[in-house]
């Protein structure tokens, strides 16, 4: 009996003591909707699933809303329509009043980072992927790896130009054991190491056309092309801040490679011969009539170099719409809608005189980039380009323009949004060559320069017309310079370019810009900062019918070029600085 | 040839068993003393256990034969009225038995000690060291509670319970000792005979919970309790480690009893009826006030010219649907019904007992249209196989039909809708037609056919009457426990000798929840054009968990009686999963209410989700004389939620208690004091997140990427990976002591407990963007403390003069938490900041040193009986000097106790611009953002730091949500077989935000408002408390202390008389018992609250709001009870 009894028992110990072995194991689930990262980076598949991912990212609405906010709104193109009260109209309101506060809603940052993140997480892993599968080989990591590098560059860049001083990271943040709270470099820093970055991605990079002749991961993905721009546009950049010859050398010869690859990609796989008597280069532009249908209602153009890829149905450009269409379904307007210098012409358009973007009405670009044109009285204009994706062609001969059509829809909305294309590239050129001229006697450099204008120029201009421009009307420095900006602003408005073009512009005609340290150590130092020129300020108020004086005041100076760092942001990371002429008084007490 | 020897052998063993069962055969007659020869008498052999080997009955003459199994087994022999006889078979084979009438049996004496469970273990009630406290469920017979929780309202110290809303089936909120934690539910863990029964709709966002959610402890009929335990103290927590932070209420239910079979059925009938609201405004005082209210702003004499609705106006289509005065409260309220039904049968004989129960309930709500029917069984049965072996199952099935009202806010419409608007659409002589009447879609009221927009929330409103009838919702949950049990004695059965016990268990919880919902496109408010028409949606949701759990318990037998000790040590493992989908279809043809067709699919989402756990358990108990006792327990408690490093938390306790009265020192005082104990204990108990595979990083599919043709598929790393997150633990010590007088005539307990929970556990916490990622899902944020004392007393029939006899329970309890430390950028992140545009709002903010629950807000000093230009034309007229015009604000104006809109400095005195003018008070004037000037008749906020403007700087402390002390006493009258039976709970000192009184005296929209608002400020001069109307402008009701009020209140639950039919009266006609009662509930309630219930519950870490949720009903009950 009691034997029996030591029997049982032990054999319940046993079957306890059996089950509690296996407990690490009955412990450990996983999810079935996800992979976890133990059973991650295996395959080739994992990698450029990723790579796609980071790209993915970049679709995020902040992401598309930031470019037009940070790199348009502020600027003279875009105002606020009546009547609108989107839950984003109050903070575009204090931006178009220059009332940023911290708490504003496009302070956030937070969408970029993540994409910065995403590339990192790839640099990271990828590396290890190719010792795993034999189908990833050393060349397929490498074309990976210059893809991340050059989109978290470009992602560097888009903060550069919006905050000035962000914290930088190449390390990927994934787990909560890592030390997330890491401060500004200075902007000088941070594009230094962009540029590193990018040249060793340019080594690397899939040439553009590589995917197959109609793919659009020609430009969905960032290609030779795409870095090479990447790069002139950084080289500018740098050059106009630093007043620096050989970086506007650098971004000429980035620019020419792009332009070079274009054309030659160009020879290559089109049935007519581009047209080269020897004498004048033709770049390959789409026509005249239909470029703003071909680069914008269709996508993926012959001259684009890289774009953000919509379908419409797994995703939608919903930031654009809302900016530019309907702010919410069925609404009467977008949150934003062009200025005043839309709506005439003025012949003076190209000089620091002009008041308005346009010098003739032969110009198909007048017709096409907005709705309602040709109406001195128009102070708020619907934007057309980006929004209208009907093939028609708009006649430059006539009285009104285009009326808005609410035919396409709020939702699906496929539309792509161009990075870069070519004649983006071709102005920044021209931009980069006029500050190359040694003086208004360089007439070789600026003849260049202007040439490069005039294609650009030309292609929109109606055939035959007398209205083409004339060299000796910009036989100067500075005209060529304003020639160039009025000439980017017809080419490239509403593509979050101006106000990028207008603080160059400034950073040209200031002298004293410390770009090696942050706003708050320059404040800390004790120096002023840097007060804004006096014209560009006089180009901005262009689109206020009141209060312009009061705007231009409130410009002061450089660190009011930028955005504050959100509120959010500060309360997690004390070691972020904000910028100084942000700093808020504390508004609400302890008790 | 191994063929053969293998049949050989084969045909051995059948021969061994006919050898066996041979046996031998035995024969005998069975008689009774009294009857003689004895038919259908019971011959049973039986083993060495007891177990029944082999049976027979006698035949018409008493005479038996059988085949016996083995010589070595007894003979037991029975009859109904006779004493059972057992004899040894030996070698005999003819038995005479004569059995012995049992009433014959001389009295004998059973002793026995009463054990109650404790960790487990069954321990003797004296010898119970840790803070517990039992509610018997037959102390409530007769009552009617829906569910259990409703029963412990105001019996147990230290345990805070606010029903959630009147609303049928939304349960209640209980918080134990205090809250915890912030991160997840701070309900208390519920047990039902030892398993947990959690709500198994888990993904419930408990921080703010307003919401109603399924009531978990719906699946428990109350009827099947037979008691309710309440460990409070981590000494008893523990046993349910991180599950038990919240502490956990155990419920026992009633199991069969060996003896005859009885059924018993009862039946109860509930009336209830809403308790009065507020009074609203009349059709007319409605629009008197729409109009003031819009002309306010607008100072515009046109302001309302265009708003019909408003107007009186005859020659308008809609006229007569707007000329009403409508009691909509009233239409959508009604005498609310609730019929109980319970039948029971238990019985039991030698070798099983068994219980069955069966009950229906239907209950109709106080709103209209809300109904509640749950119909639930349960069968219990235990089975003695031998003495040793014995199984058990327990098998419940719960099934409840809950129609809610769509949006569970019918009453909240109703308050706010327009009293002047009709419910049924009105012909030209403003007779009511059946079709009800919904606004037209808002537009400019001028042209035909369109509403007002300025009235276009009163559109947004719907027709509560319409939404009532023609929408539903219909909540049908199945819940299916089954437990099998088996316990086996491998030891000895006796006390007397040292034992060892294995249970084995297994527990299923199956659960199965439904939610389909309609709105019918006749109750459409949006645009013509709005495609939501006709809108199903059909939520489900299904879990099965799997516990098994086995236990040794080992109580060894000391030769010196004086020392007792028994232990256990189990193994427990749970596994289940879920399952989710919901789908929500829109344009449905009419008369198809069923998302499945085929129409525009709005919404259509499912999940899964599986969980693990495996816990060890030991708990050792020791005595001395049971006078000194010591328990300690420990369990380890394994999570599938955590890192590899932090996959098991442990989890000890520790508790003794000294029973002081026996020593020999309290001999004298034995007579009147029978009970003196102190009791220590201290414990860990712990937290998890509610969230699982939170320690991965996790790749998840994040759509695809391209334009079109040959769009790539995109992967995205889903959220941060936690590897540093720990177990939220809470460490506790309890000092306690039982007391008992008068031979435990009075009874009760003394605790003081101190808790501080560390590693706090906190959700979606922010992190710097830069990282990628915006927020971690949770991280251990900080420190909190709660520290108390409870004390209970109960008087059991203390006083007996005659037939007459009184019981008296009381018990009282206070808690203090405090924030102890945190994250400085967790509170920075969770902290709101003042927002100067958002009225009505009240920071809800985390500070260190400060308890949950806070509430921070301006302090209201009235209404401004002046305008500011009032003074400056009095100056004007009377052509005073700047410093006459000082002197006459300070000493005339001021002195007389009239206000206008002027700052003032910390004297009370005006300050003056250097043009000779008051300065003039502003709202928020830094920011720039919503600077407005007060106005005369616009409400006075207090100005704290004398800045001449009201922002954020005049914010103050207002209160704190959670009550000083609470509790509840009860007195109970005995007279005969009539008893009388009170029960009051209370809860002082707590603060409530009355939403519902600020919505209904704001006067900035177009919703109804009460008849306070009658006394608004309107003129010059005015004293009043109100402020002037504002149509969407100015800032009268702003998150002030004027709507932040004192909860305290004193509520006298039930007052119930029953009657007990005489026991030999009932004899005669053939039953056990009968009994009658009658009861009324929630009869009175002293609270100086203006709304209508004071109870309402904080939630976990934010403030307590009265958001006009269904108020607790009045209502009676009558019943009785029989049985057979």
């Amino acid at each position: 009996m009691k034997i029996n009894n030591i029997f049982r028992k032990t054999v319940v110990m046993g079957i306890a003591v059996l089950t509690l072995c296996s407990c690490e194991d009955f412990l450990t689930i996983t999810p079935t909707d996800k992979t976890v990262l133990e059973d991650y980076w295996k395959t080739k598949d994992d990698v450029s699933e990723m790579v796609t991912g980071a790209y993915k990212a970049m679709l995020n609405n902040s992401i598309q809303q930031s470019a037009i906010v940070w790199g348009e709104f502020r600027s003279d193109e875009l105002t606020l329509p009546t009547g609108v009260n989107g839950t984003l109209t109050t903070d575009l309101k204090y931006i178009n009043t220059v009332n940023i506060l911290p708490a504003n809603s496009f302070c956030s940052w937070g969408a970029f980072y993540t994409v910065i993140n995403d590339c990192n997480i790839v640099l990271k892993h990828a590396p290890a992927v190719v010792s795993l599968d034999p189908e990833y080989t050393e060349g397929d990591y490498q074309a990976d790896r210059a893809q991340m590098l050059a989109l978290r560059s470009l992602c560097y860049f888009y903060l550069v130009r919006a905050f000035r001083d962000v914290p930088y990271s190449t390390e990927s943040f994934e787990s909560d054991n890592q030390y997330m709270t890491i401060p500004q470099l200075s902007p000088d820093s941070v594009l230094a190491k962009c540029i590193t970055d990018l040249e060793i991605a340019e080594q690397n990079c899939i040439k553009s056309g590589a995917y197959g002749e109609n793919s659009w991961k020609n430009k969905g993905y960032i290609t030779r092309d795409a870095v090479d721009a990447i790069l002139a546009d950084i080289y500018l950049w740098r050059g106009s801040v630093n007043h620096n010859q050989s970086d506007y050398d650098k971004s000429v010869a980035y620019c020419e490679k792009v332009i070079q690859s274009k054309i030659a990609y160009y020879k290559a796989n089109q049935d007519q011969d581009i047209s080269d008597d020897g004498t004048k280069i033709t770049y390959p532009l789409e026509d005249a009539q239909t470029a703003m249908y071909s680069i914008f209602g269709v996508g993926n153009s012959e001259e684009s170099i890289f774009e953000l890829q919509y379908d419409g149905t797994n995703n939608s450009n919903e930031g654009l719409v809302q900016m530019y269409y309907e702010y919410m379904n069925s609404a009467s307007h977008g949150y934003t809608v062009a200025s005043q210098i839309f709506n005439t012409v003025d012949i003076n358009a190209s000089t620091e005189q002009g008041a308005k973007v346009y010098s003739t009405k032969n110009d198909y670009r007048f017709w096409n980039n907005c709705y309602a044109v040709n109406d001195a009285e128009e102070t708020e204009l619907e934007i057309r380009k980006m929004i209208e994706n009907q093939s028609t062609i708009i006649l430059t001969t006539s009285t009104t323009g285009d009326t808005k059509s609410t035919t396409r829809a709020y939702t699906s909305y496929k539309q792509n949004w161009v990075i870069y294309r070519l004649t983006d590239i071709m102005l920044m050129e021209a931009e980069a060559k006029t500050q190359l001229a040694a003086d208004d006697n360089d007439v070789n450099t600026l003849r260049s320069a202007f040439d490069l204008v005039k294609a650009v120029n030309d292609r929109s201009l109606l055939t035959g017309t007398k209205d083409s421009l004339a060299f000796t009307n910009f036989g100067t420095k500075d005209a060529m310079e304003q020639l160039v900006l009025a000439e980017r602003q017809r080419e490239l408005c509403f593509e979050g370019k101006r106000w990028f073009d207008l603080m160059r512009y400034n950073y040209r005609h200031v002298e004293g810009i410390d770009y090696n340290k942050t706003l708050a150590q320059i404040n800390e130092s004790g120096s002023p900062f840097v007060t804004n020129y006096n014209k560009m300020l006089s180009k901005v108020i262009r689109k206020y019918i009141t209060g312009a004086d009061a705007i231009s005041f409130k410009l002061k100076n450089e660190a009011y070029l930028y955005f504050p760092i959100a509120t959010s942001e500060l309360k997690v990371n004390p070691y972020l600085k904000q910028n100084p002429v942000y700093i808020e008084d504390k508004s609400t007490t302890k008790n | 040839m191994t063929k053969y020897k293998y049949l050989f052998l084969f045909a051995l063993c059948l021969l061994t068993q006919t050898a066996m069962a041979q046996g031998h055969r035995i024969t005998g007659t069975v008689s009774s003393s009294v009857d003689g020869p004895l038919m259908m008498a019971n011959v049973v052999e039986k083993d060495a256990n007891n177990r029944i080997v082999e049976a027979c009955v006698t035949d018409i003459n008493g005479n038996f034969s059988m085949m016996i199994k083995n010589a070595k087994d007894n003979l037991t022999f029975s009859y109904i009225g006779c004493k059972t006889q057992v004899l040894p078979i030996g070698a005999r084979t003819s038995f005479k038995v004569v059995l012995v009438d049992a009433t014959s049996i001389r009295e004998i004496v059973v002793k026995g000690k009463q054990k109650v469970n404790s960790n487990g273990l069954a321990i003797p009630k004296r010898e119970i060291s840790v803070a517990q406290q039992t509610l018997n469920m037959s102390e409530m017979e007769g009552l009617s509670f829906t569910t259990a929780d409703e029963a412990l309202q105001g019996k147990i110290a230290g345990l805070d319970i606010v029903a959630n809303s009147g609303n049928l089936g939304s349960g209640t909120s209980m918080r134990l000792r205090g809250v915890t934690t912030i991160n997840g539910s701070a309900e208390p863990l519920i047990v039902v005979d030892d398993n947990i029964m959690e709500n198994p709709d888990a993904n419930f966002d408990f921080t703010n919970a307003n919401e109603e959610t399924y009531a978990s402890l719906l699946s428990v009929n109350p009827d099947d309790i037979e008691s309710i335990t309440v460990l409070k103290d981590a000494g008893s927590t523990s046993r349910w480690g991180s599950k038990g932070a919240n502490g956990v209420i155990t419920i026992k239910l009633k199991r069969g009893a060996r003896g005859k079979t009885r059924i018993s059925y009862s039946y109860r009938f509930t009336g209830s009826w809403q308790p009065k609201g507020y009074n609203l405004l009349s059709g007319d005082d409605y629009t008197m006030l729409m109009k003031e209210e819009f002309y306010n702003p607008a100072q515009s004499s046109t302001a309302t010219t265009n708003i019909n609705e408003l107007n009186y106006n005859k020659s308008w289509s809609e006229y007569e649907n707007w000329n009403n005065n409508t009691d909509w409260v009233k239409a959508v309220t009604q005498f609310g019904q609730a019929h109980n039904h319970y039948l029971t049968i238990s019985g039991g004989g030698e070798k099983a007992n068994f219980r069955m129960s069966a009950g229906y309930d239907h209950e109709t709500g106080t709103i209209i249209k809300q109904s509640l029917d749950r119909f639930s069984t349960r069968l219990v049965l235990d089975y003695f196989v031998s003495d040793r072996i014995k199984f058990s199952t327990n098998f419940a099935l719960t099934y409840t039909d809950n129609m809610r009202n769509y949006d569970d806010n019918i009453l909240g419409r109703a308050q706010q809708i327009a009293p002047n608007m009709s419910i049924y659409r009105q012909d030209a002589n403003g007779n009511n037609s059946d079709e009800y009447y919904i606004m037209s879609p808002s537009g400019n009221s001028t042209v035909s056919g369109q509403s007002s927009s300025s009235l276009k929330s009163i559109r947004d409103l719907g027709n509560p009457v319409a939404i009532a009838n023609s929408s539903w919702r219909d909540e049908k949950t199945y819940r299916i426990t089954p437990q099998f049990e088996l316990n086996y004695d491998l030891l000895s059965t006796e006390d007397a000798h040292t034992r060892l016990k294995y249970t084995g268990m297994v527990y299923m919880d199956v659960f199965a929840k439904s939610e389909p919902k309609f709105w019918p496109g006749s109750l459409s408010t949006d645009t013509w054009t709005s495609t939501t028409y006709n809108k199903s949606s059909k939520d489900d949701y299904n879990s099965l968990a799997l516990t098994t759990r086995h236990t040794l318990t080992f109580t060894p037998h000391f030769n010196n009686e004086d020392w007792a000790m028994t232990m256990l040590g189990y193994w427990e493992m749970i596994t289940g999963n879920s399952n989710s989908q919901s789908v929500t279809e829109s344009v449905l043809p009419s008369g198809i209410t069923d998302p499945t067709v085929s129409a525009s699919l709005d919404d259509m989402s499912g999940s899964n989700g599986q969980w693990r756990s495996m816990s060890v358990y030991y708990s050792g108990h020791a005595s001395y004389k049971s006078k000194y006792s010591l328990t300690f327990s420990a369990r380890g408690d394994g999570s599938t939620k955590f890192g590899k490093s932090n996959k098991w938390g442990f989890f000890p306790g520790v508790s003794a208690r000294w029973n002081i009265c026996d020593e020999k020192f309290m001999k004298p005082t034995n007579k009147w004091l029978s009970m003196l104990s102190f009791r220590p204990s201290w414990g860990i108990v712990g937290a998890q997140p509610n969230s699982e595979y939170l320690q991965y990083s996790k790749y998840a599919s994040s759509g695809v990427y391209g334009s079109g043709t040959g769009n790539q598929s995109a992967t995205s790393v889903d959220g941060m990976q936690l590897s540093n997150l720990k177990w939220e633990k809470t460490s506790s010590y309890n000092i306690g002591g039982d007391f008992g007088f008068f031979n435990d005539l009075i009874t009760g307990d003394f605790n003081y407990y101190y808790k501080k929970t560390t590693d706090l556990l906190m959700q979606t916490v922010s992190i710097p963007s830069s990282s990628g990622f915006s927020s971690l899902a949770y991280k251990n944020a900080g420190s909190m403390e709660n520290k108390g004392w409870e004390f209970n007393i109960d008087a059991n029939k203390f006083i007996k003069i005659g037939k007459f006899s009184m019981s008296v329970n009381a018990n009282v309890a206070q808690n203090f938490n405090q924030i102890l430390a945190m994250d400085e950028s967790v509170l920075q992140s969770i902290n709101t900041e003042w927002s100067a545009g958002s009225r009505g709002t009240y920071l809800n903010r985390i500070q260190v040193g400060n308890p949950l629950g806070s509430i921070y807000g301006l302090r209201y000093k009235g209404v401004y009986q002046y305008t500011y230009d009032w003074l400056i034309n009095y100056q004007k007229n009377n052509n005073l000097t700047a410093t006459e015009f000082q002197d006459y604000i300070n000493n005339t104006f001021l002195k007389n106790g009239k206000t206008a809109p002027i700052a003032l400095n910390s004297n009370g005195q005006v300050l003056m611009n250097s043009n000779g003018t008051p300065v003039h008070l502003v709202y928020n004037y830094t920011d720039g953002t919503q600077t407005y000037t007060f106005q005369g008749g616009d409400a006075i906020y207090e100005d704290v730091n004398h800045d001449g403007q009201i922002n954020s700087l005049d914010v103050v402390y207002l209160g704190n949500s959670n009550p000083k002390v609470n509790g509840g006493f009860g007195f109970n009258f005995f007279y005969g077989n009539w008893s009388l039976k009170t029960s009051f709970n209370f809860r002082f000192g707590n603060k409530v935000v009355n939403t519902a009184r600020m919505n209904l005296e704001k006067m900035f929209d177009a919703y109804n408002q009460s008849t306070a608002v009658n006394w608004r400020w309107r003129k010059n001069g005015d004293i009043t408390e109100i402020p002037r109307a504002m149509y969407n402008s100015g800032y009268n009701y702003l998150g002030s202390d004027r709507y932040v009020e004192d909860g305290s209140f004193v509520r006298f639950q039930y007052l119930q008389l029953l009657y007990r039919f005489d026991s030999k009266f009932l004899k005669t006609i053939g039953l056990n018992n009968l009994t009658f009662s009658a009861s009324a509930n929630n009869l009175y309630c002293w609270s100086h609250y203006s709304g209508t219930d004071p109870e309402h519950s904080p939630g976990s870490w934010g403030i307590s709001y009265d958001n006009s949720q269904t108020p607790r009903s009045k209502s009676f009950t009558v019943g009785i009870n029989v049985e057979f």
